[in-house]
């Protein structure tokens, strides 16, 4: 059976947060960066890995990670990393969803309340 | 080595991606990333004992669907190329525009390297000038100004329709092909290699023609116009089959 994926339209503007958040603290490679999403959110979020690399391409035409190729194993990888610019973007990405998160966790305690 | 399964769908998901405009450079890149990424989910279901069939089934499953990667390049404007961000304004005049660019380019390319020859005192052709030049250089260098003006902006509108044929701008591709055409067509540049030691030579770079040589021009755009759409329709032919 396939895994159940996260409701894509909920996920916009999600994988860019955790991707930047990850390359921030230090360079991977994108299976590497996949996994490491999956750990860190208790594969609460799962989309299909493919999609994970227009988004890193594109966040590197943003100048917010860089890229290059290294040898591993005997096999080359890509490994990406966050810049000032991507840092930067981060602490946006991240204001942004606390306003969010804030509001509709305000909004799910009023019904609460408003139950009870 | 890629299995076949693995190349076919690679082989479609490269074309349309090209075919929604995504610049063939990222794609490449994304297929290159998904084919290695395949390779380590292969590898990673092997590890925890799945079949060889087993694990390239989970490894598709986890790479998601065609469609799902697709959109998710498409939802880049980013990855896209330049003429598909803007393919009329590209498709019209990009023919023109870099025929013209190219041209004049390596004109000031040749002159700026010839006079750094000469300043360094190594100059292909000595000053003061001690001969005339000799006819295998003058045949050489009409054989490249020939080039220049009459192969050149086929090529360049040849290529340019080739790759429009992608996005389906086929009126605004036909309005480029003409304006190149037109424009090489009226164009016209001449050397003239001076046969005495001493005298001058000649550069002469002009646009138009007179009430007589109309008709000849006018064919040439019309040869030229309907070579590009050759390479136009050829690579939509491609494209369909």
């Amino acid at each position: 059976m396939a895994p159940r994926k996260t409701n894509p339209e909920f996920m916009t503007g999600v994988p860019e947060l955790l991707i930047l958040r990850l390359l921030s603290d230090r360079e991977m490679y994108g299976y590497e960066l996949v996994q490491a999403i999956e750990a860190a959110t208790g594969e609460a979020i799962k989309v299909g890995e493919g999609v994970v690399y227009p988004i890193l391409h594109a966040l590197e035409e943003q100048g917010c990670l860089t890229s290059k190729r290294k040898p591993v194993n005997g096999r080359t990888r890509v490994y990406y990393t966050a810049t000032a610019a991507g840092k930067k973007r981060l602490g946006a990405l991240v204001s942004e969803w606390q306003r969010i998160t804030d509001a509709v966790s305000g909004l799910v305690k009023g019904a609460k309340h408003a139950r009870a | 080595m890629p299995a076949p399964e693995q190349l076919i769908r690679f082989d479609r998901l490269r074309e349309r991606l090209l075919h929604a405009g995504i610049a063939s450079r990222h794609v490449r890149r994304t297929l290159t990333e998904l084919g290695e990424h395949f390779d380590d989910a292969v590898r990673d279901g092997r590890a925890k004992g799945l079949t060889a069939a087993a694990a390239e089934i989970s490894a598709w499953e986890r790479l998601g669907n065609e469609d799902e990667i697709v959109q998710g390049v498409l939802d880049r404007p980013e990855l896209r190329s330049l003429p598909a961000r803007y393919p009329r304004a590209i498709s019209a005049v990009g023919p023109a525009l870099l025929w013209v660019t190219v041209t004049i380019g390596s004109g000031f390319l040749v002159a700026g390297i010839s006079t750094a020859l000469q300043m360094t005192g190594t100059g292909i052709i000595p000053a003061p000038r001690t001969s005339i030049e000799p006819l295998w250089l003058q045949n050489l260098m009409n054989t490249v100004l020939f080039v220049y003006m009459r192969i050149l902006p086929i090529a360049i509108g040849a290529w340019m329709a080739a790759v429009f044929a992608r996005l389906h701008v086929r009126s605004w591709a036909f309005i480029g092909a003409a304006l190149v055409s037109l424009l090489s067509a009226f164009s016209t540049f001449s050397i003239v290699f001076p046969q005495v030691i001493g005298e001058g030579g000649e550069l002469n770079v002009g646009f138009g023609a007179k009430l007589e040589e109309l008709p000849t021009v006018l064919m040439l755009a019309a040869v030229n116009i309907a070579l590009i759409l050759s390479a136009y329709w050829l690579a939509h032919r491609r494209l369909k089959t």
